[in-house]
């Protein structure tokens, strides 16, 4: 034909596909809209969600570990020490530098009067010490502040006989509680106190 | 086919000019059988076959036909779906008469309306608006994909625990590992099936097993050496490892043991990392580690 019918004048009306029937249109407004909102619903509830999926329980798992594993090793450096860490004044500058990469700097200033009495028992007596930890966990932990707890023992060793060779005593348990404080990013001890539950009984 | 450049009845109806009465109704039929009466096009439709069935209206308007050719013959339209001829409404202002031309334009005219609706026409509901602004399939795919994903998200997020359901159920279960440590570290030479039972009702059934394996020696040894251990409500308490369903906790517990060799109680001083299983509602003790300790 020289004309074509008149549904095929205007693509944009309607097209040769035989399944744009002329209620298609409006169907598909229909449909667009149904989609809209389900769009509008499902992304409200999805945002909802993740509200309250932001991770802070992970972040608040992460800190806790980092406080333990910051408790452990302050047990760690500051129960393990022995003669052969003395220097010639009869000090033992590693171990106070060990002991003060874990501690704040209110703490330094108590740890560098108890340290003297320990360079004194090992210089004098060769004792050395070494502490093992059991069992650690964060009772109290706030953005900057925590309190963990800690279990373990130390071993002190004495030389005995003609040798002088150290020979370990009885291991002595500990638990303690330990106050941490987050300082430029970093969980330091800023105190500790053995605890027995003996005023409880 | 009818050799004119304005669309005839015929052309309307897409049948040829020669075509009998049954092809020209079968075509008609074809032509209103998918339109709903109010469009447009349904009435011109109607309109081309009462001329074209009608014999002596049709005989009519074929000589109308052909004098409009020998009098204005037109430019021929390619052929194909081009548009109407721009020139034809003019043809109708200058002739003013029912010529050939005049009802050329006065076709191509009512099909280019049927085509595009009046703005108001269009505005006036869903099928005009529809028809105005189609949808393409492209974005209802798009759309429908992407509520496909959202509504996935939100099931998987929504299975997932929250962060104040982790730190909740993280406290639940500390405070149960408080309770439950007492019974299930105590016991007593003179009710030992009451303790286990109690210690029992702590646990879950895996680490029940455990226990019983372990409390089969106690029966043995306790009526003999009259042992009685009463452990303490903890002291202390700290979250090693939180979670939804499973939590450890370790606590620092006392337990005071006396027996038939030592009547005076001695204070064991325990340090229990306890792991809680949720099981249903509630909180039972899973495992127990400790390292024994010298009172």
């Amino acid at each position: 034909m020289a004309v074509p019918p008149a549904p095929d004048e205007d693509p944009g009306v309607t097209s040769s596909n035989p399944h744009d029937r002329p209620r298609s249109p409006a169907l598909r407004l229909v449909l667009l809209g149904v989609l809209v909102v389900a769009l509008l619903a499902s992304g409200g509830v999805l945002i909802w969600l993740l509200s309250d999926r932001t991770g802070e329980a992970d972040d608040l798992q992460s800190q806790r570990e980092t406080v333990m594993a910051q408790t452990e090793q302050f047990m760690l450096r500051m129960g393990t020490f022995g003669p052969d860490m003395l220097d010639d004044q009869n000090q033992m500058p590693e171990y106070r530098s060990q002991v003060k990469e874990v501690i704040t700097p209110k703490f330094e200033t108590s740890f560098d009067k108890q340290v003297v009495a320990a360079e004194q028992l090992v210089a004098q007596g060769q004792v050395s010490r070494k502490a093992e930890v059991f069992a650690t966990g964060v009772s109290v932990m706030d953005e900057d502040s925590a309190t963990a707890l800690v279990a373990g023992s130390f071993t002190d060793s004495f030389p005995q006989g003609k040798s002088g060779k150290p020979v370990p005593g009885e291991p002595v348990p500990f638990r303690m509680e330990v106050d941490l404080v987050k300082t430029g990013g970093k969980w330091l001890v800023d105190d500790f106190t053995p605890i027995t539950g003996d005023e409880q009984q | 086919m009818t050799p004119t450049s304005s669309p005839s009845l015929y052309d309307l109806l897409d049948v040829d000019s020669t075509a009998s009465g049954d092809e020209i109704r079968a075509a008609w039929k074809a032509a209103i059988a998918e339109l709903d009466p109010s469009d447009r096009r349904f009435r011109a439709y109607n309109q081309a076959a009462e001329v074209l069935l009608d014999p002596d209206r049709r005989a009519a308007y074929d000589a109308e036909l052909t004098a409009a050719d020998d009098e204005a013959p037109q430019p021929a339209v390619a052929e194909g779906h081009g548009p109407p001829p721009a020139a034809a409404p003019t043809a109708v202002s200058s002739d003013g008469g029912p010529g050939r031309a005049g009802l050329g334009a006065h076709l191509t005219g009512l099909k280019s309306r049927l085509a595009r609706p009046k703005p108001t026409a269009a505005t006036s509901g869903t099928s005009a608006g529809a028809a105005r602004w189609p949808v393409p399939s492209w974005l209802l795919i798009a759309l429908a994909v992407l509520v496909a994903a959202l509504i996935a998200g939100v099931v998987y997020f929504a299975n997932q625990p929250s962060d104040t359901e982790i730190e909740e159920s993280t406290r639940a279960a500390q405070s149960a590992a408080e309770r439950a440590i007492v019974p299930v570290l105590s016991y007593d030479a003179k009710t030992l099936d009451e303790d286990q039972a109690a210690a029992q009702a702590q646990m879950t059934s895996d680490y029940r097993k455990d226990y019983d394996k372990l409390f089969e020696s106690i029966k043995e040894n306790a009526p003999r050496t009259g042992t009685v251990v009463a452990a303490d409500q903890p002291f202390a308490s700290g979250i090693v490892r939180s979670g939804e369903d499973r939590v450890q906790v370790l606590l620092f517990v006392n337990r005071t043991v006396t027996n038939k060799a030592r009547p005076q109680p001695v204070v064991f001083r325990d340090q229990v990392t306890v792991t809680m299983q949720r099981v249903g509602g509630d909180w039972l003790v899973d495992d127990l580690q400790t390292s024994p300790v010298a009172p």
